[in-house]
C-alpha cells in the first residue's frame, strides 16, 4: 500500500469503518511509513481537541419557549382532528345511516320467525314487518263487507279460550294437559258437554263409568276413573269391546277438537274467500253500470242541449228532431231529462204552428213530470182555444172576403 | 429538566412516533437529548466564537427555529428514517438560509486566514516554549481550542458541514451523504480534505511540529 491509498484509508481507519482486509494492509503500512504514522496521530489530535471544547449548552428559557410550543401544537391538533370530523361532510349521511339501518334492523327483526329458507329480504318477511294492529285498518277495496268478514275473523282468530266455549285449544296446551301432573288435570272440574248426543253420553258413563273431562285451556281429556275400577287401560279396552252397549252405534258427541276446529277456521276462510270474491264481482258490476249511466248521462245531457241550443237559435225542425232522436235511445233517457225534451218538443211545435203535436207534448210532460201538471193543462187549454178560433176562422169568411165575392 | 428523565431504552425514533400521536414528553425527551449537538453544531456553522459572543442570541435563535421546524413539520417524519439524520437537515437547512441571509460567510482565502492563525500560532508556541505549562496549561488549550474553531471557520462549507456531522453526532458516511444529498464517496473526499485542511492550520500555527518536538524532548 503507498501513502496516498493510505490517505484515502485513513478517515474510515480512525472510525474503525474498514474492511478487515484493508484494516492489515493500513496496519502494515503505518508499521513501515513514519510520515503516515504521523499524519494519523495528527488527525486523531485534531478530532481530541475537538472533543474536549466546552459544549455549549441552551438557555433554559429557549428549552421551556419550544416544550411550550410543543404542547401547543398537541392541543392545536387534537383541536383540529375533532373539528374535523365534526365538520366533515361524510359525517352526517353516514351516521343518519347508520341510525336508519340500526332501526330497520332492530324493529324488522322482532317478534317475527322466519320459516326455513326464507331470508329476511323476501317479499313474505318484509309482509311480515308490517304492523298486525294496523292491519284491519287498512281499506282494502273499500267493500264494507270485506271489512266484516275480516274483523269476523280477526275477532274468532285472536279470541281467548274461555271456560266452556268450544273454541279449540292450541296444540301445546293439550299436549300440556295430558302430560300435567293429576293434580292439575284430574282435579278440575269437569265441563258440561252440550251435544246432541248428551243422553247417550250419560249412558256410556252409567255403563263404562267413564267420564269425559275437559279440562279448562288444555282441551279434552277422555280418561277412565281407574282409581274406582283399578284395571289398566287396556283392561278397560277390551271390556268396552265384550260390551254389547259398547258395540251399538254411538253417535259420537260434537267434541270441539282441534283439528274440528281447525277445519271450521278453514271452511270460515272458504266462505270468506266466497263472499269476498262475490263482493268484489258486484263491486266490479256496479261500477261498470255506474260508469255507462254516467256515460249515458252526459249523452242524454249533450243531446238535450243541442236540442235547446237548436230551439233558440229558431231552427225548430232542428230542435224537434233532435229531441225525439233523444227520447228513441235505448235505454231511455231519465224522467228528469224526458221533461225538459217534451217542453222543448211542445214550445217547438207551438212556434211552428203545428198545436195538435205541441198538445200531444204537454199531455207527455204531465206523464213524466207530474208537477208539471198545471202548466201542461193551462197551456193544453190555452192550444185548444186557439185551434177553435182558427177553425171558426176557416168556416166564417172575413168581410174583405165577402165584399170580393159580392163583386 | 421539565421533570423529564430522559429513556434510554425510548430510541428517537419512536419518541418522535409519539410525538406524532400527541404526546408532548416525547418532544422533551429528544430536545433534552439533542439541543446541545444542534446548538453546537449551529455555532460552528455559522461562525467562531468571537462572532457568537457578539451575537449571542443568534444560535440559540436558530436553535429554536430548527426545534420550532421539527414540531411543525412532525407529520412529515417518516419513522423509517433515523432522527438525527432528519433533525441534522433541518439544521443544516436553517444554518445554509442564516449564512445567506446574514452573509456571514467569509469568503476570505485561506492564506489570508493563516496570517491570524499564524498570531494564535505563535501565541501558543511561545507559551509552550516557555515551559510554564503548568500554570499556563488552562490558557493554552483555551488558545488551542480557538485555533481549531478558527480552522473549522475557515473551512470552505460543504466541508465543514461534515466534519461537524461526523464528530458532532457521530453520524455515518452514508447519512452524512444522505443529508447533503451527496455521494459516499464524495463525503468521504470532503471529509479528508476537512481533516487536510485543519491539520495544515495546526501546522501552519506551529502546533503539531514543535508538539512532535517537545515529544521527542
Amino acid at each position: 500500500m503507498n501513502c496516498e491509498r493510505f490517505e484515502e484509508l485513513l478517515i474510515d481507519f480512525m472510525d474503525n469503518e474498514i474492511e478487515p482486509s484493508e484494516r492489515e494492509l493500513v496496519k502494515k503500512h503505518l508499521a513501515a511509513c513514519p510520515r503516515c504514522y504521523r499524519r494519523l496521530e495528527e488527525y486523531q489530535e485534531i478530532r481530541r481537541i475537538f472533543n474536549e471544547e466546552t459544549i455549549p449548552q441552551p438557555s433554559p428559557q429557549v428549552l421551556a419557549t419550544l416544550s411550550k410550543r410543543a404542547r401547543q401544537e398537541v392541543a392545536k391538533d387534537k383541536s383540529t382532528f375533532w373539528k374535523r370530523w365534526f365538520y366533515s361532510p361524510i359525517l352526517v349521511p353516514v351516521l343518519s345511516s347508520a341510525l336508519a339501518l340500526s332501526i330497520w334492523v332492530y324493529y324488522g327483526q322482532k317478534n317475527i320467525s322466519y320459516s326455513p329458507g326464507e331470508t329476511i329480504y323476501s317479499r313474505d318477511a318484509m309482509a311480515k314487518k308490517v304492523p298486525i294492529a294496523q292491519q284491519p285498518n287498512i281499506p282494502v277495496s273499500g267493500n264494507k263487507v270485506l271489512d266484516k268478514i275480516g274483523s269476523e275473523k280477526h275477532a274468532i282468530l285472536s279470541k281467548p279460550l274461555e271456560r266452556g266455549s268450544n273454541a279449540p285449544p292450541s296444540r301445546g296446551n293439550i299436549l300440556e294437559g295430558i302430560e300435567s301432573k293429576p293434580g292439575s288435570v284430574l282435579s278440575s272440574k269437569p265441563y258440561s258437554i252440550p251435544s246432541r248426543a248428551a243422553g247417550k253420553q250419560e249412558t256410556i258413563q252409567e255403563k263404562s263409568d267413564t267420564s269425559l273431562r275437559v279440562t279448562p285451556g288444555e282441551g279434552l281429556v277422555v280418561e277412565k276413573d281407574l282409581k274406582v275400577t283399578g284395571k289398566t287401560s287396556e283392561e278397560m279396552a277390551s271390556a268396552r269391546l265384550e260390551d254389547k252397549s259398547m258395540n251399538e252405534p254411538v253417535s259420537i258427541p260434537p267434541v270441539k277438537t282441534e283439528v274440528e276446529a281447525l277445519q271450521r277456521e278453514e271452511l270460515a276462510e272458504g266462505q270468506f274467500e266466497e263472499q269476498a270474491e262475490q263482493e268484489i264481482r258486484e263491486d266490479k258490476e256496479k261500477s261498470k253500470e255506474a260508469k255507462l249511466y254516467a256515460y249515458r248521462g252526459s249523452a242524454y245531457n249533450e243531446q238535450l242541449n243541442l236540442a235547446l241550443k237548436q230551439q233558440n237559435e229558431g231552427n225548430c225542425e232542428a230542435s224537434i228532431k233532435t229531441n225525439e232522436e233523444l227520447l228513441k235511445i235505448s235505454p231511455p233517457p231519465p224522467d228528469s231529462v224526458k221533461e225538459k225534451a217534451y217542453l222543448s218538443l211542445a214550445g217547438c211545435y207551438e212556434q211552428k204552428g203545428d198545436l195538435e203535436n205541441a198538445i200531444s207534448n204537454y199531455n207527455n210532460l204531465q206523464v213524466v213530470a207530474p208537477v208539471q201538471t198545471t202548466f201542461a193543462k193551462v197551456k193544453i187549454e190555452a192550444l185548444r182555444q186557439k185551434i177553435t178560433q182558427l177553425k171558426a176562422r176557416e168556416l166564417v169568411p172575413s168581410d174583405t172576403e165577402k165584399g170580393q165575392k159580392s163583386k | 429538566m421539565f421533570g423529564l428523565v430522559a429513556k434510554k431504552e425510548l430510541a428517537d425514533e419512536e419518541a418522535m412516533v409519539r410525538f406524532q400521536n400527541g404526546d408532548a414528553r416525547a418532544f422533551d425527551l429528544l430536545l433534552h437529548r439533542h439541543s446541545t449537538g444542534v446548538l453546537r453544531f449551529i455555532i460552528k456553522m455559522i461562525g467562531s466564537s468571537g462572532r457568537l459572543q457578539r451575537a449571542p442570541t443568534q444560535a440559540e435563535d436558530l436553535l429554536q427555529e430548527v426545534f420550532i421546524k421539527v414540531i411543525e413539520n412532525k407529520e412529515k417524519y417518516d419513522s423509517s428514517q433515523k432522527f438525527t439524520a432528519w433533525l441534522y437537515t433541518l439544521t443544516r437547512n436553517c444554518c445554509i438560509d442564516h449564512l445567506r441571509t446574514e452573509n456571514h460567510r467569509h469568503h476570505d482565502s485561506l492564506d489570508a486566514s493563516l496570517s491570524r492563525d499564524e498570531i494564535n500560532g505563535a501565541v501558543v508556541l511561545d507559551i509552550i516554549k516557555s515551559g510554564e505549562r503548568n500554570q499556563e496549561e488552562a490558557i493554552i488549550d483555551k488558545e488551542i481550542q480557538r485555533l481549531l474553531d478558527s480552522g473549522i471557520e475557515e473551512l470552505r462549507e460543504e466541508f465543514r458541514e461534515v466534519f461537524l456531522l461526523r464528530e458532532i453526532e457521530g453520524l455515518s458516511l452514508k447519512e452524512i451523504a444522505d443529508i447533503t444529498d451527496t455521494n459516499l464517496s464524495t463525503v468521504k473526499s470532503r471529509l479528508r480534505y476537512a481533516y487536510q485542511n485543519l491539520r495544515e492550520v495546526f501546522i501552519r500555527a506551529g502546533y503539531f511540529g514543535e508538539r512532535q518536538r517537545v515529544k521527542e524532548v
